[in-house]
């Protein structure tokens, strides 16, 4: 009887880990779009402002398109990730750096960078 | 039959060492000011020379009130005391270039069909230095720039008119050269020269109006602002803008006055024949 | 005896330490001579890029000071910090390789207006 009690704590416990584990993942989404928005504005890694418009951004430049409504031009958000990592492989002629094909970003920030364009 | 087979691989193979573009310097030309024609059907050809200027009238307004008082004259100064200080030999500047400095800035680049190279005007004032046993100047800017800006200054309103012969193939390889430098991506950041000067033209990278390649060169050297302001003054060679944009892109630079560079202003101000002289030139 | 014992495993870990420091040694020695290789590669096809290892460039830091890549990892091989060689190293071997491939890709470059 007492171990029983015992274990449906430990059960409990488990449980509540498991919910809370929830919670941090959210700020976590959070966390990873504030990171890919400050890789996207470093003028030394994303520097995506000069050729982008982006809410929140100044002395943009227009040579792409403006970076909104995200969501509706990549459903798929794999294939914006694509296209970051090297937009050269669907439009050879393209401005857009291959960030990922040529090491400009690092994985982890393309991952970033995916997570805050999509969220634009 | 077998004859048959023969001429079709003999016009294989001439078809695979024929360039990508088989087109003559006036070709090039007539192209370009065809495209930029159709983009800005408003734009006068000849106000290409005022680069990006001729493009918004925001721009325009700034630089003209920039140049009412030009921050180079004291520096052009400099460049006329330096063509009439004569070398310790005795020689003097004329030895190289001959008596009228008006008529120096417009016979470069050259093809020297004896040594087989592109010659430049600071390619040559260094080699005139050092000819004369004088230690030469630096390469990109200083000395170099204010002499260079002078002679241009001297030749303003001349017409330009960069030959390259067509009978002479090693002429042609190296305009070619340099077309294939302009037009080719490089660095990380895989951008060409065209990327920008050609068909982004006229858009804005943050807050720089991107520039047409036609007319780039009748105003060098120039007085940047930005380079006013990383130290210095803001005079630099048409190598020096070079160097800067390779490195830009981050793709490492080449030597000043070595051949990747002479090669490409070869073609690059091949771009600008018909536009006049209008040097030195106030740019962001 | 237990002193023999323990005397014994000093000597048998120093051993395992400075033999696995020696391999991560030649391990980085051969990435560096591959990295240079390739740089030359790149530079002989005019594909070059800016901080490979170009001696004006300022792209990593290496104690005090901004370096290229290559340039960066024989600084933190002379530390013995031979992960971060490694990487850097590493790092310069694979853009003189995409500089190279660039560079062969554009051969041909030309107006397409």
């Amino acid at each position: 009887m007492k171990f029983q009690s015992k274990s449906s704590v430990v059960a409990l416990a488990v449980i509540a880990a498991i919910s809370t584990v929830n919670v941090p993942l959210a700020s976590a989404d959070e966390a990873l779009i504030a990171k890919g928005k400050e890789v996207s504005f470093d003028r030394k890694k994303g520097n995506c402002l000069t050729c982008h418009q982006i809410p929140g951004g100044t002395l943009t430049g227009n040579i792409g398109p403006p970076l909104i409504a995200m969501k509706a031009r990549y459903p798929d958000k794999a294939q914006l990730r694509a296209d970051i990592w090297d937009m050269t492989k669907r439009s050879p002629d393209t401005m857009m750096p291959p960030f990922g094909k040529y090491g400009v970003l690092t994985e982890s920030e393309i991952d970033a960078v995916t997570e805050y364009i999509h969220s634009l | 039959m077998k004859k048959n087979i023969f001429a079709i691989l003999a016009s294989g193979s001439l078809l695979s060492i024929t360039p990508a573009f088989a087109t003559t310097q006036a070709e090039d030309i007539a192209a370009l000011k065809a495209y930029f024609a159709e983009r800005w059907p408003n734009v006068k050809d000849g106000d290409m020379s005022n680069g990006a200027y001729s493009l918004s009238e925001d721009k325009r307004i700034n630089w003209e009130s920039m140049r009412d008082f030009p921050p180079y004259e004291d520096h052009l100064a400099i460049g006329e005391e330096i063509w009439n200080t004569s070398f310790k030999n005795g020689n003097t500047w004329a030895s190289c270039f001959g008596d009228d400095p008006s008529k120096i800035r417009n016979r470069f680049p050259h093809w020297n069909a004896r040594d087989k190279k592109v010659e430049t005007l600071e390619g040559n004032i260094i080699q005139c230095q050092k000819a004369n046993g004088e230690e030469p100047f630096k390469a990109k800017k200083g000395k170099i720039a204010y002499f260079s800006a002078w002679l241009a200054s001297q030749a303003n309103g001349q017409t330009i008119n960069v030959v390259v012969p067509q009978d002479d193939p090693d002429a042609v390889a190296a305009y070619e050269a340099g077309r294939q430098f302009f037009y080719a991506k490089r660095g990380q950041l895989n951008l060409s020269c065209a990327d920008c000067h050609v068909y982004q033209s006229g858009y804005y990278a943050r807050g720089n109006l991107l520039s047409p390649v036609r007319g780039h060169t009748t105003h060098f050297p120039v007085w940047r602002g930005k380079w006013a302001r990383s130290g210095g003054d803001g005079f630099g060679t048409l190598h020096r803008r070079y160097g800067g944009c390779n490195s830009q892109v981050r793709a490492k630079s080449f030597k000043a006055h070595g051949k990747e560079y002479s090669n490409l202003e070869y073609f690059h101000a091949s771009m600008s024949n018909g536009m006049t002289i209008n040097a030195p030139d106030y740019r962001e | 005896m237990k002193q023999l014992l323990s005397t014994v495993l000093v000597a048998l870990l120093a051993v395992g330490m400075i033999s696995s420091a020696l391999a991560d040694e030649a391990a980085y020695k051969k990435l560096h001579a591959e990295a240079v290789v390739a740089n030359d590669k790149a530079k002989e096809a005019g594909g070059e890029w800016r901080d490979a290892r170009d001696k004006k460039s300022k792209f990593i830091e290496c104690g005090d000071k901004k370096m290229s890549i290559l340039h960066a990892a024989e600084c933190y091989a002379a530390k013995g910090d031979y992960k971060n060689a490694m990487k850097y190293a590493e790092m310069a071997k694979s853009q003189g390789e995409l500089g190279y491939q660039q560079a062969i890709q554009q051969k041909n470059a030309g107006p397409r207006h």
